[in-house]
């Protein structure tokens, strides 16, 4: 009876220490997930100003890379299809995917140019934005939460647009963030402006030499029979472009390849693709 | 009587039904398509697409070809001008419109700003270029307009005065006197800015292709802040040029080749057999091929597989075509003119630049062809002559010549034919002659065909493309084309219009066309070239014209020999590429047959 008796206290004893020693760990978790918080919490205002401004330029940094990464692979595909992000108002023919068709002849037998302008470009680039590169964008700064630990982000609108010049493409980012950071004494609040993002894509360049093959197509000439002649007065603007064609399925469909070589570092191939079609027009 | 008022009720019930039931469906379906100006989601003058996905007022009925909006303009942007143009796109996207074809801002020219050459651009980019982009006043721009040539452009600006340009603030460019002054700066002509300390430039901390005027394919040194200094190596301007390659991930400015080099056995790499037979390249070569010139490079397979390369025309060549291959900047690009072979690549006569040309194999099937019933007569009482012989035989016939033995009736017939020649059918340099029976006839010399000096003609006649098309559109034209009634379908013929196969006629069907042909040509052969007396003895005693078989006598044998049997011979010989089952079915039936014919006709025997 002493026996049983003295043999429940023990493991009464025991199950207490055990619900302490989980109740501690479980603070000491607690404490080292929000110890940035909580000893922030006790900084002054030097040191909550040293640290925010630290933060803050990891955060653009990681804002630039992910827009950079995110814009990169958007741009590439944009080249594919002729510069549009959706084609869908215009035909394709597939050879090897979809090459998208910008010029084409009307019901007056009239060779009809729809190569997207820069500013077009630019357009269907904000779209790609606003359909999935600002979910990709957020992804890939998985909401900030590595930021969060240490301060409170607050993202605003944000507008990426680009703009495409003839060796590079620029992405301006226009995405005030505010941080703010609270010490037990005050808090300090940042808006962060975003640093532009310059990508090493000859965008300009390619398009001008896409837009010199319609241009040619459209006035009836094949521009294959003038490559050789285009080549040789442009001794400067090509030697890091080439051209490839491929008519398919019939002689009066070409497939343009267009391909920069890249010169600079970190620079990697843009490829920019097109279809004409010289067929005449048939009532779909 | 109820009952069946009931039916007729629940009968006008369903009729009710189904017809809105159609009515709503095609209200859904021809929901209004036309042309939309402009889509609610942003896109201009789309044809095919329906009111609904279209902004208030931009949708019209028909086609965007007629619609004003969407009228085709020239379309002047800041990076260039765009022809044929539709307007509306022009207007959303920043464009300037013009009615023109080709206004003066989209002129292409060379673009000199302050005494800096900026290549060849339209003058409206050189325009924006000088007020937008550099804001100096337009006073300060060149354009001359027409000079295409990048390099004359830029050794137009190469003499220049050049030095650094000092701003203030650390801010120094090395450039023009021009671009100094207009941006009021202080210019210190033949200075680089790395030798001005307010710049605090670092000397030579980076190699480049030069990037002033005249500089473009020199080797130069670039300060810290990517102003250009000297340069130290001029590339050959001729064959080389500077390029900057990535070296392990480093830029590296190099005189590089802009020739092509084609390496020994190129062509012979590409040399295999394909599911056709051997391919083969009507060009092979070796060499350099400068920039911007070009040559073809074209593939076939051969009809004569034992000796390709004689072969005049190429055979069925499924998935092979004609390429351009264009030297662009030591690189080789290659411009594919498809595998239908509608385009073809030719080589430019005392030139090195290949252009493309189209194949015009259609006309091919029209040498010979008629369209009348005369055509299909004349065919018949001409086979066996030719035009010339045709010319003599009516003057025969007009009684001024040796002819009059002749059965006088065929020569007005023979001219309803349009027959095919060889000269008519290979003048457009796209098709190739070939007939049936050439050789191996040899005319009788009897008092008619051999005193005129006849010879025999071709019978049988075919035209087929000398480039076979890459198409199955026209393998239904084997057999048909120049003298249609007495060509017959050959592998050779069907494996020249495309992508076709021939397949042999089974036995009993081979056996029936080959009798059927030699039937008509031996008939036809027969009136044509038979004497008149030998008709006359025929007649006594048989019908002549019914068929050879009818009328065999002694007298028409020595005439015609060999000219009748040889074609009949001909075209069982044909007949016995009967396969399986019937080959052993038809060569007996050969066998019997031909020593049949043999014992009647004394083959050359005159």
């Amino acid at each position: 009876m002493l026996f049983k008796r003295g043999f429940s206290d023990k493991r009464g004893q025991l199950t207490t220490f055990i619900i302490l020693a989980i109740v501690i760990i479980a603070l000491g978790v607690l404490v080292s997930l929000f110890w940035p918080k909580i000893s922030g919490y006790f900084m002054n205002e030097d040191q909550a100003s040293s640290m925010l401004a630290s933060q803050s330029e990891s955060l653009r940094t990681s804002v630039s890379d992910c827009t950079k990464e995110v814009s990169t692979d958007i741009i590439e595909r944009i080249g594919l299809q002729a510069g549009f992000y959706d084609y869908s108002h215009l035909y394709s023919i597939n050879f090897a995917g979809p090459k998208v068709v910008v010029m084409f002849k009307d019901v007056n037998k009239n060779r009809v140019n729809k190569l997207p302008t820069t500013t077009e470009i630019s357009n269907e680039f904000k779209k790609a934005m606003e359909e999935e590169g600002y979910a990709r964008i957020d992804a890939c700064l998985n909401d900030f939460s590595g930021f969060k630990r240490n301060m409170d982000v607050v993202p605003g609108e944000r507008k990426i647009t680009l703009s495409i010049e003839d060796e590079k493409a620029i992405i301006s980012v226009d995405w005030p963030i505010t941080v703010s950071k609270q010490t037990v004494s005050t808090t300090i609040t940042q808006q962060l402006k975003q640093n532009d993002v310059q990508l090493l894509i000859p965008f300009g360049r390619i398009w001008k030499v896409a837009n010199d093959i319609v241009n040619t197509e459209v006035q009836q000439k094949n521009f294959i029979d003038e490559l050789d002649n285009y080549i040789l007065t442009h001794t400067y603007s090509l030697a890091y472009t080439r051209l490839n064609s491929q008519n398919y399925p019939t002689d009066r469909k070409t497939v343009y390849y267009l391909t920069s070589i890249p010169y600079r570092e970190g620079e990697k191939e843009f490829k920019f693709y097109f279809a004409v079609d010289r067929e005449e027009y048939k009532f779909i | 009587m109820s009952k069946n008022k009931k039916l007729v009720k629940f009968a006008l019930t369903i009729f009710v039904i189904s017809f809105l039931l159609v009515q709503f469906s095609l209200a859904q379906t021809t929901e209004g398509v036309g042309c939309c100006a402009k889509t609610t989601n942003g896109n201009t003058c789309v044809d095919y697409t329906y009111q609904s996905d279209c902004q208030t007022g931009a949708f019209y009925n028909g086609v965007c070809a007629n619609v004003p909006d969407c009228k085709l303009i020239t379309c002047a942007t800041p990076d260039g001008c765009l022809f044929n143009y539709p307007k509306l796109s022009c207007e959303t996207n920043g464009g300037s419109i013009s009615l023109l074809a080709m206004p003066a801002v989209c002129e292409q020219g060379c673009c000199g700003i302050a005494n800096r050459g900026y290549g060849v651009i339209t003058k409206k980019e050189c325009q924006d270029k000088t007020t937008i982009e550099l804001g100096y006043e337009l006073s300060k721009m060149e354009f001359i307009a027409g000079l295409t040539s990048e390099r004359e452009c830029d050794l137009r600006f190469a003499g220049a005065d050049r030095g650094c340009c000092y701003n203030g603030a650390a801010t120094c460019s090395f450039g023009t006197r021009g671009e100094c002054l207009s941006g009021n700066g202080i210019f210190r002509q033949g200075i680089y800015c790395s030798q001005i300390v307010e710049c605090e430039a670092e000397a030579n901390k980076s190699q480049g292709c030069g990037i002033m005027n005249g500089d473009y394919n020199k080797l130069c040194n670039f300060d810290s802040q990517g102003n250009q200094e000297d340069c130290y190596q001029t590339c050959w301007t001729q064959n080389e040029s500077c390029q900057v390659n990535l070296s392990s991930g480093r830029s590296v400015p190099s005189c590089v080749s802009t020739q092509c080099n084609i390496p020994a056995g190129f062509y012979q790499q590409q040399m295999s057999n394909n599911y056709n037979g051997p391919i083969l390249t009507n060009v092979p070569f070796t060499g350099i091929i400068l920039n911007g010139h070009s040559k073809c490079y074209n593939f076939y397979t051969s009809n004569d597989k034992e000796n390709p390369i004689t072969e005049v025309a190429f055979g069925k060549s499924t998935g092979l075509q004609n390429n351009k291959i264009v030297c662009m900047y030591g690189d080789i690009v290659s411009a594919g003119l498809g595998t239908d072979r509608n385009t073809l690549c030719v080589d430019g006569q005392n030139t090195s630049h290949a252009y493309t040309q189209t194949n015009k194999w259609q006309s091919c099937s029209d040498c010979g062809k008629g369209s009348s019933i005369g055509d299909f007569i004349g065919e018949f009482f001409s086979a066996g002559l030719t035009t010339m012989d045709l010319t003599k035989l009516v003057s025969a016939w007009l009684g001024k010549g040796e002819g009059t033995a002749l059965l006088s009736f065929n020569a007005p017939l023979a001219t309803l034919a349009n027959r095919c020649t060889k000269s008519a059918c290979e003048s457009s340099g796209f098709c190739v002659y070939h007939a049936e029976i050439t050789k191996g006839v040899t005319m009788p010399g009897g008092q008619g065909a051999r005193a005129l000096g006849i010879n025999t003609q071709d019978i049988g006649a075919s035209c087929s493309p000398k480039y076979t098309p890459g198409t199955t559109a026209s393998c239904g034209l084997c057999g048909g084309g120049g003298d249609s009634l007495f060509n017959m379908c050959e592998e050779k013929e069907c494996l020249r219009l495309g992508n076709c196969e021939f397949e042999s006629n089974g036995g009993l069907e081979q056996v029936g066309i080959g009798a059927l042909y030699g039937f008509m040509l031996a008939t036809s052969a027969k009136f044509n070239v038979i004497p008149e007396y030998v008709l006359i003895d025929c007649a006594v005693g048989s019908v002549p014209g019914i068929g050879y078989f009818g009328c065999v006598q002694k007298g028409i044998a020595d005439e015609i020999g060999s000219f009748v049997v040889s074609p009949i011979k001909s075209i069982f010989e044909t007949a016995t590429k009967a396969k399986g089952v019937w080959k052993y079915l038809f060569q007996p039936m050969w066998s019997s047959l031909s020593s049949k014919v043999t014992d009647l006709i004394p083959l050359g025997k005159k």
